[in-house]
């Protein structure tokens, strides 16, 4: 009995040795086997395109969605994205996309988070204002080291992906303004601001939403600008902002007049009919086509006065680099980057799609075949951009002048005090080292 | 089968992908290995420490695996081993995130890391705030089956949700049944979900267990019948809250037992007899753990009763023997402590014709007595027996308050030696057989 319990005692012990060591060795084989998945792609094939001409690999691409659409326009984006994603993907049948939609509201600060663990996405596809934050908190990758040929690039794109000498996006869109009208309501076009507000008197009703980017298209009409060739703020310079203020103050209380705030309310509006006019974003533009049709729904340059055109804000759409890909993840984002600035990638993308104006150069429109983008294109000309390279703080300036435009338009503050102020704290900042 | 926006597998794959995508990146894969690094490093030195510790301090009793009572400093050092480690782990990944930064690499995982290393750190103070207060093995117990993995699902959830929206996760479908949706979550839910509450409310019944046996208000055995109605009760109403929640429909769960009804008949009858004869025990109260019963001519202990067998311990040769509850109501079945626990035992001797009978009487109750494990009350009896061929022949009763056997002929051992011890010193003859042979 007792060699008997003996030897049960050493079988236990053994067994315990073996489960110890066989732990130790699952542990060590666990590691390994993590190890090796995280250093090899999911084909288990690390690729490099300069040498080899096959693309492969997984890419995650974020698209910035805007507070200020309806669901109807997010539907029709995401929809381009992912049709766009889809070409892409079948002309490269290894390599798979992964995309995502964030609203802009979210975006910088979980493309920070997520680039400060390693994570994000590789490629983001957002406006190029976003460019000035990201920059300052170094999550993006700078483009200045590849080879990439930008010549054929409008040069009103390319300035604002320029931020300290150094490159962080690539242009795909251009996107402005346009004047969006009810072709059902509207017998004859205005093309100065006088006309609209004799229509608007008339009963043809106009919407404009109210803040200080979305109404700025005004200030050029009155030979205003909003920054010198040297990036300062010169909005106080030749009262054109102020008499475009003043000129929206006395309009907005006429009647069929409506600056509102509440974008989303004068989308529907429109989309219902009780608007004859809206100043649209050009992202609106396929929401509103598919909502009224091509027979009731036009789009017109925005009024200016003689030989003073309107000078919407031109904005660019950029995809941005993820700073920590790695070498392969960064080719195959750069692939699809120039994948989407092919001509004739942008013209079949802008046929589709009337809402942007293509940033290469040589892509031809046939204003007759497609009147909603030769207008965008021509509005395009005339329109204003914001260099990047002088804006320290630009999304503070912006908050700042919402501010400031909002006092001066409830009376508070005159103008030209409002012009001053705004010039005077943001080239301040800008002096600052 | 929840009602919010459901995902497919395409969003599961994406899911993979976008795992995949960040795994490839050497800035992830440089602080994975830091991390191992750190933890291995901690591993080994935090082992190291211990072996030292315990060759410094061979003396001291910080084994908390022996249920024994701890002194404080074992209680510290035992402490100290809990936390050790994590702490050490703690303090090297630190080290590669100052590291890290003076390179200008990104450390977001690391400090993710850190950030559950503490917490796995106050879970092991807790842990070891609990050895302090509750039996080592009870102790062990929640650490294994609840504990640790519930921590182990929280890292694992705190990771994924870095790039994905549990959620969302939670409700890609897996695929359709009677009609509904089955999702990740769900599945989730009915194996992990129905594991912890489970597992939980074991730990919750031993945790009533410890409050109402400690200030002796109920005892151990008619806790235990208590606590395992309570046990399956919570169970069952687990089941059902959580296959409620998941939404498994009524109609579909009715078609199922109802079609299976007639298999589950035949197949588990046995089961389902003795499922309900313990019920029946449990209810009536005829049995419960500690009880000493004859069953089948084996004389054992009830060590556990349960929903489907009683373990009865032999008191012959200790073993146990797993007896289907239905036992206890086809066979015929003696309890020896029914009413009370109280066991008698006797002892029979022999003297000599020479002695006085009532000096012996008086002699063998000063005896018992006179031992600590025989009872005062009821109170030892000694009579005189018979008229025997070589002797007169007595027998002392008395009684036990536990039926071990074990423990009754020990007893009567140590009474047997001092009557002999006694009757020495009193020059009380213990004779040997005797025949007188007449010769004619």
């Amino acid at each position: 009995m007792g060699q008997f319990s003996t030897s049960l005692l050493t079988m236990r012990r053994n067994l315990y040795r073996l489960l110890e060591a066989k732990r130790g060795a699952v542990k060590a084989l666990l590691l390994s086997v993590f190890w090796l998945i995280a250093c090899s792609d999911l084909t288990g094939r690390q690729t490099d395109i300069d040498r080899q001409e096959t693309l492969r690999g997984q890419l995650v691409l974020w698209a910035r969605t805007d507070e200020l659409w309806t669901e109807s326009i997010l539907a029709r984006f995401k929809e381009e994205v992912g049709e766009v994603v889809v070409e892409f993907t079948d002309l490269y049948q290894d390599v798979e996309i992964v995309i995502e939609f964030m609203p802009g509201d979210q975006l910088l600060e979980e493309f920070i988070t997520q680039v400060n663990r390693g994570f994000g996405p590789d490629l983001v596809l957002t406006g190029a204002r976003n460019i000035l934050v990201l920059g300052q908190a170094g999550v993006l990758r700078d483009l200045s080291d590849h080879e990439i040929e930008f010549a054929s690039f409008r040069s009103e794109a390319f300035r604002q992906v320029h931020f300290r000498g150094k490159v962080y996006g690539w242009p795909i869109f251009l996107h402005t303004q346009v004047l969006c009208y009810n072709k059902a309501k509207v017998k004859t076009l205005p093309t100065t601001l006088t006309e609209l507000r004799s229509q608007a008197l008339t009963g043809y009703s106009v919407g404009m939403v109210s803040d200080f980017s979305q109404t700025f298209w005004g200030t050029q009409i009155f030979g205003g600008k909003l920054f010198d060739p040297q990036g300062r703020v010169v909005l106080d310079r030749d009262r054109g902002w102020a008499k475009w203020m003043e000129w929206l103050k006395a309009t907005k209380d006429d009647p069929n007049f409506i600056l509102s705030p509440d974008a989303p309310a004068l989308q529907e509006a429109f989309i219902e009919g009780r608007l004859a006019y809206i100043v649209c974003n050009s992202t609106w533009i396929p929401a509103f086509r598919q909502a009224l049709g091509n027979q009731q729904f036009g789009v017109a340059l925005l009024p200016g006065e003689a030989n003073q055109p309107a000078g919407p804000f031109l904005e660019p759409s950029v995809l941005l680099f993820n700073r920590v890909s790695n070498r392969n993840q960064t080719q195959l984002a750069l692939k699809f980057a120039n994948f989407l600035t092919n001509v004739a990638q942008q013209r079949e993308m802008v046929a589709d799609l009337p809402a942007f104006i293509p940033v290469n150069t040589q892509v031809q429109i046939d204003r007759r075949l497609f009147p909603i983008q030769g207008v965008l294109q021509k509005q395009s000309r005339t329109g204003v951009t914001t260099p990047l390279n002088t804006h320290h703080e630009i999304r503070d300036f912006y908050r700042y002048a919402d501010i400031l435009y909002q006092q001066v338009l409830a009376g508070e503050m005159s103008a030209d005090k409002a012009a001053d102020q705004l010039a005077k704290r943001f080239n301040t900042e800008l002096n600052e080292p | 089968m929840s009602d919010s926006i459901q995902f497919g597998y395409p969003f599961l794959w994406d899911q993979i992908l976008k795992w995949a995508v960040v795994l490839q990146r050497p800035a992830v894969q440089g602080q994975l290995l830091a991390i191992a690094i750190a933890v291995l490093a901690a591993k080994l030195i935090s082992k190291w420490v211990w072996k030292t510790f315990r060759r410094r301090f061979a003396s001291t009793n910080y084994s908390y695996r022996q249920g024994q009572k701890r002194s404080w400093t074992g209680y510290g050092t035992l402490l100290l081993h809990l936390i050790f480690t994590p702490l050490l782990s703690i303090v090297v990944i630190s080290l590669f995130k100052v590291g890290f930064r003076l390179q200008g690499w990104v450390t977001g995982l690391l400090l993710i890391a850190a950030a559950l290393f503490w917490v796995f750190l106050l879970l092991r103070v807790c842990i070891g705030v609990l050895y302090g207060v509750f039996p080592t093995h009870a102790v062990n117990r929640l650490q294994y089956q609840l504990t640790t993995p519930l921590f182990f699902l929280f890292a694992i959830g705190s990771i994924l949700s870095l790039q994905s929206d549990l959620q969302q996760l939670a409700n890609v479908v897996l695929f359709e049944l009677f009609g509904g949706s089955i999702t990740l979550g769900d599945c989730f839910l009915t194996t992990f979900g129905l594991y912890f509450w489970v597992v939980s409310v074991f730990f919750l019944e031993r945790f009533l267990q410890f409050l109402f046996t400690a200030g002796a208000r109920f005892k151990a055995s008619e806790w235990q019948a208590v606590s395992l109605i309570i046990r399956y009760v919570l169970i069952f109403l687990g089941i059902v809250f959580i296959f409620g929640y998941v939404g498994f429909s009524p109609a579909a769960f009715a078609a199922i037992t109802g079609g299976l009804s007639v298999g589950v008949g035949f197949g588990l009858r046995e089961v389902i007899s003795n499922f309900v004869s313990g019920i029946w025990l449990l209810f009536e109260g005829a049995l419960k753990p500690g009880d000493i019963v004859n069953v089948g001519g084996e004389v054992g202990e009830v060590q556990h009763l349960g929903i489907r067998a009683a373990t009865v311990r032999v008191l012959r040769d200790g073993s146990e023997k797993i007896l289907p509850n239905q036992t206890f109501f086809t066979n015929e079945v003696t309890t020896y402590t029914g009413s009370d626990r109280l066991v008698s035992w006797s002892l029979t001797v022999g003297v000599s014709y020479t002695c006085n009978p009532k000096t012996v009487i008086d002699l063998l109750l000063k005896i018992a007595d006179q031992h600590p494990s025989v009872l005062k009350d009821p109170s030892p009896l000694a009579f005189f027996l018979e008229f025997g061929e070589s002797s007169l022949n007595f027998e002392l009763k008395f009684w036990l308050t536990t039926p071990r056997l074990t423990v009754g002929k020990r007893v009567i051992s140590e009474l047997g030696c001092s009557i002999w011890q006694t009757f020495a010193d009193q020059g009380i003859e213990i004779p040997y057989p005797q025949r007188d042979v007449h010769i004619r």
